[in-house]
């Protein structure tokens, strides 16, 4: 870099040691003032706000020591915090958020879910080349949207070790919700592990972080209940695919602590509010790898925003939230404390905090409800002869879903069009050789087979062993309120409910639709789409102006969120010309999911699992906008 | 002061960039970008690596062909018989990406109170993903005793068996030409997430007589094991079980009597990294 930046460096750092770094930022929060070796959370929380205006933000990137409780461990800081600083934006106004790197090795920030020009995307390999140590990278554009978003590293694992942060863009007029209080709830899964040692256990025992298997006395339970006919023949599919219902979550509270806004629920972060106002609490799942159900007991929550873009007010007392999802809503509390509950999706353990009229002041914690199961609606065998049957004993509440038939579901209209399937093979070919080879491959496996119990425990061929496959669906399963979540006593939110208040800008009809499969192999812990990691891929290429359909298939027997960088897709989700815009979207196990993507921002784009450790085995494409001279096939 | 000339020049700059962008953008649409957006230009680099599109020498986005490593213990057991207390062991370790991985394996017994080694054995084999659940391993095996020593070619198939069943299914073919089989299976029921009862059988068979082994033709030998171990960690598991030893046919009349079928109660340790 030049000159005048280590100039500007050695000043800024020689002011930091006189404990006046706060001052040279107004965006810096109050704990990075002073550099302190051992980091403790409590910084994040409040939304500033203020006069609109343009923003330069100096994210320095070190290596620290994170501190819970008693235990602490190194960790990677913005700015000597962690989870790092919010940013705040305005539209219509300029940003210029500069990457300083202070560690041995490359680094990034992505910003998650902003439009920018893709070069500032901060992605290592597709958008940029890195940040090198030593070296400062800026990413300079206009903010041309509103919403709660985040950023995070997008190199190695660096993600799962505290490089991640909220970031909230202000509308550059009036706010339609001007709450009293406005907070940023970050929530996370902090490890002391090595990501690096999760990684080579889960590809050496991929159960290792599952201590909820099935024992033998499951078994006799399940007899007593079902009897030995049902349960032989349900433990038989199971067995036959070497898969099992207990499966929620591929790292769980083994090594994690979940953390709100860096506080483990023995220490709760504290929100304080005055009886009477309305709070606005963005939620943002900056997990690497765990989805979260969202409750306030006592209180309703109002989703206004998904994914930082606006919805229709919808009133709801619990929502799960996926990886690298954010959700806004606004709540109005009573004069007394209330807990933000937390619960990871395989409960195994929960993220906490306290919103409060007095400090100090808590309310009770709700016990973690049983472990939920996979069901047949996960197999998609839901219309076998089976579906009577329940696959354990404490899921109880997936019954109604699995009971419903397959093709009562696929006549409601709430599918994929029929011609996507057809028409995918236009939109893959001349992706390479692979891609094409995997997608023909699963055509003549899949093909009709959706209600013969043997084709899940055939064997694929050998051109994909990374992809064990559930029978193909037609359900997108967008009314379904989440694993774990069915059959409660109360309102849960669905992806069906989700509306744009106003009708999206594109209203074209696709003019071809592109069909990706979600593929893995469990005991391989092997990630891909298509059957194909992305070492063996290349690029999906849309042309610059077009308007495409996406349709994502996930042939897995767990939720995937998929993040497509630089462009909002439009969920295809029976709200017409209100269709809500997603950056990042939770495909259910063996649902067919059907997005509507502009490709009006030109780039390379990563498009990926959010799932770290899925993303990190390749479950990873390039998407380019570009011109059709350039384009493939 | 130097510092914020930098920055107003930018300022300017690019002030004055997106003042002209707009009159740009209409004349020539294809090259100019949009304010906020990046250039068609700039999509497809020269030297373009095939997966990301982006410029060749840049490091890929994410590494799915790393290698990864296991080394593990599966059997460290002591076994008392009536008239003798043997040693066992059985390891192994992998090194490499889904598709192609090193394996090597060993495994061996002996008698504490004599001193003498019965049988010892290393294999190192080319492993390579064969489908979901199964991989083909190719490579050559080396038996120290009991001896002389000799050398085999070994092919097998190990992997996940309907219902999780681990298998390993090894055909042998020694230097002078003699033919023999090995197949594991071994399941783990699971009686808590910590108490893990273990059934294994082994059977071993050899296509023809081999005297100076006192080995016959066919089914020659067999373990049958129930193994209960206590998951101490996700990585460490002491166990106690039973474990039959029985001889077949040809093999079980060229052994003395004594040695035709043991019963031995066992005491180990499994653990792996």
């Amino acid at each position: 870099m030049d000159k005048a930046f280590q100039q500007r460096r050695a000043l800024l750092k020689a002011l930091a040691a006189l404990g006046a770094f706060g001052a040279v930022s107004a965006m810096m929060p109050a704990a990075a003032r002073g550099a302190t070796a051992s980091v403790a959370p409590g910084h994040l929380g409040r939304v500033q706000g203020g006069r609109p205006r343009d923003v330069v933000f100096d994210a320095h990137i070190r290596k620290d020591t994170f501190q819970l409780g008693d235990r602490s461990g190194s960790a990677y800081s913005v700015n000597h915090v962690i989870p790092s600083p919010l940013i705040e934006l305005w539209e219509g106004h300029t940003a210029r958020l500069r990457v300083h790197n202070h560690l041995d090795q490359p680094t990034s920030l992505h910003w998650h879910g902003l439009l920018l020009p893709f070069q500032m995307d901060g992605v290592p390999g597709v958008a940029f080349e890195g940040v090198a140590p030593n070296t400062t990278f800026e990413a300079h554009f206009p903010v041309r949207q509103t919403g709660t978003y985040w950023y995070h590293s997008h190199s190695g694992m660096q993600e799962q070790k505290g490089l991640i942060g909220p970031l909230v863009v202000h509308p550059a007029g009036p706010d339609p919700y001007s709450a009293d209080r406005d907070f940023v709830i970050v929530l996370n899964d902090w490890t002391f592990e090595d990501p690096h040692r999760i990684m080579a256990k889960l590809k050496a025992q991929s159960d290792y972080y599952n201590l909820d298997e099935r024992t033998v006395g499951d078994f006799f339970d399940d007899v007593a209940t079902k009897g030995w006919s049902t349960t032989l023949e349900e433990r038989r599919m199971w067995g036959e695919m070497r898969m099992t219902p207990r499966d929620i979550a591929d790292v769980t509270a083994m090594t994690y602590d979940y953390l709100l806004n860096g506080h483990a629920s023995a220490s709760p972060w504290e929100g304080l509010f005055a009886p009477g106002e309305t709070v606005r609490l963005r939620f943002i799942n900056a997990s690497a790898m765990t989805y979260f159900n969202i409750r306030i007991p006592g209180l309703a929550m109002t989703v206004i925003e998904a994914d930082g873009q606006p919805v229709s007010p919808v009133e709801t007392d619990e929502f799960q939230i996926a990886v690298a999802e954010t959700f806004d809503v606004l709540i109005t509390p009573d004069a007394r404390p209330y807990t933000l509950m937390c619960e990871s999706m395989d409960r195994t353990g929960f993220a906490a905090g306290t919103l409060t009229p007095r400090l100090g002041a808590r309310a009770p914690v709700p016990a973690l409800r049983p472990p939920p199961r996979r069901t047949m609606a996960d197999m998609n065998m839901a219309g076998m002869d089976m579906g009577d049957m329940d696959m354990d004993g404490a899921a109880m509440s997936g019954h109604d879903m699995a009971g419903k038939s397959l093709s009562e579901k696929s006549m409601s209209g709430k599918n994929a069009p029929s011609e996507s399937h057809a028409s995918s093979g236009h939109a893959m070919a001349g992706h390479g050789s692979m891609a094409h080879g995997a997608h023909d491959g699963r055509d003549k496996h899949s093909g009709e087979s959706g209600h013969d119990g043997h084709a899940m425990a055939a064997g694929h061929g050998s051109e994909s062993p990374g992809d064990i496959r559930v029978p193909a669906t037609m359900d997108n399963r967008l009314d379904e309120p989440g694993t774990g979540l069915e059959g409660l006593d109360h309102r849960v939110l669905r992806y069906s409910e989700l509306r744009r208040p106003v009708p999206i800008e594109d209203q074209r009809a696709p003019s071809r639709t592109i069909e990706l499969h979600l593929t893995g192999n469990m005991t391989r812990y092997m990630w891909s789409f298509d059957g194909v990691a992305y070492s063996d891929s290349t690029p999906i290429d849309l042309v610059y102006g077009e308007r495409v359909r996406l349709v994502l298939v996930n042939n897995t027997m767990m939720e995937h969120p998929i993040h497509l960088h630089g462009m909002f897709m439009a969920l295809e989700n029976d709200q017409g010309a209100h269709l809500p815009l997603k950056h990042t979207i939770s495909v259910r196990p063996a649902a067919r999911v059907s997005l509507l993507i502009t490709a009006d921002e030109p780039g390379r784009w990563a498009f990926h699992c959010h799932l770290l450790y899925h993303m990190d085995m390749g479950m990873f494409r390039v998407v380019r906008v570009l011109d059709k001279e350039s384009a493939h096939a | 002061m130097r510092e914020s000339i930098g920055r107003w020049t930018c300022l300017v700059v690019s002030l004055a960039m997106a003042l002209g962008m707009g009159t740009q953008a209409q004349s020539a649409p294809r090259t100019q970008p949009l304010p906020g957006k990046a250039s068609l230009d700039e999509v497809v680099p020269a030297h373009a690596d095939p997966r990301s599109g982006s410029p060749a020498h840049w490091a890929p986005p994410v590494d799915d062909k790393a290698a990864y490593h296991t080394v593990r213990l599966d059997r460290l057991e002591h076994q008392g018989t009536g008239d003798r207390e043997a040693y066992v062991w059985d390891a192994e370790a992998w090194w490499g990406n889904d598709r192609h991985r090193l394996w090597l394996k060993t495994e061996g017994e002996g008698d504490w109170r004599t001193g003498e080694r019965d049988h010892a054995e290393v294999q190192a084999l080319y492993n390579r993903m064969w489908d979901d659940f199964w991989d083909v391993q190719v490579g050559l095996r080396h038996d120290i005793d009991p001896h002389p020593s000799r050398s085999y070619g070994v092919f097998g198939l190990q992997g996940l068996a309907p219902y999780g069943i681990d298998t390993e299914a090894s055909l042998f073919v020694s230097e002078r030409g003699d033919t023999s089989a090995r197949l594991e299976l071994e399941y783990e029921w699971l009686i808590t997430q910590r108490w893990v009862l273990s059934p294994r059988l082994e059977v071993n068979a050899s296509a023809q007589r081999l005297d100076e082994l006192d080995i016959g033709q066919g089914i020659t030998t067999s373990e049958t094991g129930l193994r209960l171990g206590y998951d101490v960690t996700r990585q460490v598991s002491p166990y106690v079980g039973i474990s039959w030893q029985n001889t077949y046919g040809e093999t079980r009349r060229m052994r003395d009597r004594d040695e035709a079928d043991r019963f031995a109660v066992v005491a180990g340790i499994s653990a792996w990294y």
